[in-house]
This record gives structure tokens, C-alpha cells and sequence, in this order.
């Protein structure tokens, strides 16, 4: 019986430790992210995206990401900054190339709808989108900017959700892995960093 | 220029030592030595480093300019003195929406390295391929950056004492907005200071 339990213990005990390694190993990306085909939409509104955009509120940031959930909740909290580590979240530019339902292909100005669970970042960086690059992609005078439409600076895009006064809006923004995904009350628009962008070919 | 030249010349015969020193008759690719040229410029500037500039936020004083010649990109990068911000045009010869420089990256230097390598994807050849572009610091002593291409192997001098913005169509996953780079990094005598690979991902 002796050796029967010394290859039980040690059976048991390998199989606890492959578990550990495992969740070591598994992020909230390689245990819930998928990488579904994005669905050609014919329409998209801004009233619609202000709903999509919401859904990654309150849900983290992931520095080169792009997949959440709806549970308000950062699965993925403190992340060391500027590392992909697979956490839950976009950044600012996937978060934006998701909400703006755009193609990786630059060339093509399309619409097409990822869910929040499908992890892609898109091409784009926020020097990229705050200089127009890309088909869908362009810009726009600053006191014209309104729902949907965004801020860029060289590091950084937000989108406008409600426009404030005095220079103040409301922007939703994949803002840094401390602060998360949210809304906040940003003073972008006179800002001389900040560039005013637009996604092309709102249906409404 | 012939400065460069000479430089070359000796860094080509110190990796062809090398290789037949220890390849011990192991096969060794092609290698390319790609160009370099760093130049003072006055701000407001014309031409293609103009245009260049034009998608960065300098606009007065002087830059230090590197200008790189290689394979399959022409990139310069551009910092100013006492800015923490570096900026890269890349160009493959095959324009972006009219523009010549298909990618534009920036990023922030911390004790003259990057914190990212700011891939940049957008760019494509001639044969349609994506190209990545990405940063590299260059470890101190460090005089050439080796980056392996698919049939050879590239060298990126060392220039500035800024970060060396290096190219491939070899690793590039542009589904995930990802690039691997095979690189090592070489003293001025062809000595391997290290090797691995560069995982990048498109973010911020």
C-alpha cells in the first residue's frame, strides 16, 4: 500500500500544481476574449454607439487591448502601465476604433460591429487617428465636435458623450489602467493638444 | 556620407569575422547595412522632413533628425532637446492615402529610452505586405541593432544616442496588431551584446 499512497500524494500533489500554474497563466483575455467575425452593419448612429461605448465602463483598462465584458467590474486591476498583460479593457485607441465600428483593414471605410468580448485593437494609435490616417477615419474643427466625434492628442483620444460648456465635456475614454474606462468631465476641446476627429459616415 | 561608408565597411568585414569565426562553417544570410544620417534642423521646415514634421507637435526651435535608409523602409526619427517625445515617420514608397509617410508614431522618452516601441502597421510594400515599425533602445555600448529579416539578416546603426526605429515584413500578425522582431544587439566590433525576440503591440 505504501507506494500506492506515496503515487496518490504525489499524483494529487502535481495535479494542484499544475492548477496553479495554469491561473497563472490564464488572463481575463485567454479565458473569455474571442476573435468572432465582425458583423457588416449598414447604419450606425451615434445614439447607438454612446450605448455600445457605455458597456466598457467601470470595466479597466488594458494598454494595447480591446475586449470587455458588462459586469462593471475590472477583472484585471493594476496592471503595470504600458504592458499587454491580457487583462480586460481597451486602451484609447481600441476602445475608439471599436466604438466607431471600423475594419482593420485601413483601406476600408465600412461598418462592422465587434462585441465587446471579441479582442482586437484595430490598427490605429491615437497619433494615427488624430492625424485622419485611414479610410474611415477623419477630422473635424474643434466647436463642431459633438456626440461621438472625439479628441486627440498624441498619446491619447477620448469621445465626446454629452458637450459641456465652457469647454468642459463629457468624454467616455479608455483613460489609464489606474482610472480605468469611464466618463469624465475632460477640458480637451481647448486644449491645443487635442485634436478635433471624426469617424466618417454616420447614418444618424 | 563617408564617414558612413567607412563604418560600414568595418562593420561588415567584423560580422563576416564573426560569423567565420564561430559559425565553424555554418550557413550565414545575406546582410544589409542599412544608411544613416542625423542632421540639425530649424523648425519651420520644408520637404519631406516638412511633411514630417507637420504630423508632430514641433513646431519651433531645432530637431535632431535620423534619417534611416533600409530594406524595406525609409524612416526618420525626430526629437528636440529637452522634449520627452520622439516621433517617427516611416515610409514604404507605397503612400497612405496620398501621404508618403504611411505611419506616424511617437513616443516618450524616459532617460533617452522608449517606454513602448510604438509599433506601427499601417504601412504596407509594394507587394501589399504589412510592414511594422517599432522602436528599439539600444543598450549602452550598443552600436548596431541586427533585426532578421526572412532571407537575411538587416543592420540598424546606432545613431543620436536615440532610439533606433527598426522595420520587418518577417513576424508581423496584424490581426492581433502584433509584430515579433528578431533582433541582437552588436558592439562596434560585431560582439553580440544581446539577442531575443521584440514582441510589440499597436497601443495607446
Amino acid at each position: 500500500m505504501k507506494p500506492l499512497a506515496t503515487f496518490s500524494v504525489t499524483f494529487a500533489l502535481a495535479l494542484v500544481l499544475t492548477g496553479v500554474t495554469a491561473a497563472r497563466t490564464r488572463t481575463f483575455q485567454s479565458a473569455n476574449c474571442n476573435a468572432a467575425a465582425p458583423q457588416p452593419t449598414a447604419s450606425m448612429t451615434r445614439d447607438g454607439q454612446m450605448n455600445y461605448a457605455i458597456i466598457a465602463a467601470w470595466d479597466g483598462y488594458q494598454w494595447g487591448g480591446g475586449c470587455w465584458n458588462n459586469d462593471d467590474h475590472d477583472a484585471a486591476p493594476n496592471d503595470p502601465p504600458q504592458q499587454y498583460t491580457g487583462g480586460e479593457g481597451g486602451d484609447c485607441s481600441g476602445f475608439t476604433f471599436k466604438t466607431w465600428r471600423e475594419s482593420q483593414d485601413a483601406s476600408n471605410g465600412g461598418r462592422y460591429y465587434w462585441a465587446p468580448l471579441r479582442n482586437v485593437h484595430g490598427p490605429y494609435t491615437a497619433e494615427a487617428f488624430k492625424n485622419g490616417s485611414g479610410a474611415p477615419n477623419g477630422t473635424v474643427y474643434k466647436p463642431n465636435a459633438i456626440a461621438m466625434d472625439g479628441f486627440a492628442s498624441t498619446y491619447h483620444i477620448g469621445l465626446v458623450f454629452f458637450r459641456g460648456s465652457g469647454g468642459w465635456d463629457q468624454i467616455i475614454e479608455a483613460k489609464c489602467e489606474a482610472c480605468g474606462t469611464n466618463l469624465f468631465d475632460e477640458t480637451y476641446r481647448s486644449q491645443s493638444a487635442f485634436s478635433g476627429v471624426r469617424r466618417i459616415g454616420w447614418t444618424g | 556620407m563617408d564617414r558612413l561608408s567607412v563604418t560600414t565597411i568595418a562593420c561588415v568585414s567584423l560580422l563576416a569575422a564573426a560569423a567565420c569565426g564561430s559559425g565553424g562553417g555554418e550557413k550565414v544570410s545575406a546582410q544589409f547595412v542599412d544608411s544613416v544620417r542625423v542632421r540639425r534642423v530649424q523648425l519651420p521646415a520644408g520637404g519631406a522632413v516638412g511633411r514630417c514634421l507637420a504630423l508632430t507637435s514641433f513646431r519651433h526651435g531645432v530637431v535632431i533628425v535620423v534619417e534611416r535608409r533600409g530594406r524595406a523602409t525609409r524612416s526618420l526619427t525626430i526629437a528636440q532637446r529637452a522634449s520627452p517625445d520622439v516621433f517617427a515617420c516611416d515610409a514604404t514608397g507605397v503612400p497612405l492615402e496620398r501621404r508618403e509617410w504611411c505611419g506616424v508614431s511617437a513616443g516618450r522618452l524616459r532617460n533617452r529610452r522608449v517606454t513602448d516601441p510604438r509599433l506601427e502597421l499601417l504601412c504596407r510594400d509594394r507587394l501589399g505586405r504589412h510592414v511594422a515599425s517599432a522602436f528599439v533602445n539600444p543598450l549602452p555600448g550598443a552600436r548596431w541593432v541586427a533585426v532578421e529579416q526572412r532571407r537575411s539578416t538587416e543592420l540598424y546603426p546606432a545613431a543620436a544616442g536615440l532610439p533606433i526605429r527598426i522595420a520587418t515584413i518577417a513576424g508581423v500578425d496584424y490581426e492581433h496588431a502584433r509584430a515579433t522582431f528578431r533582433i541582437a544587439q552588436l558592439d562596434a566590433r560585431g560582439r553580440i551584446l544581446s539577442q531575443g525576440r521584440l514582441v510589440a503591440n499597436v497601443a495607446g
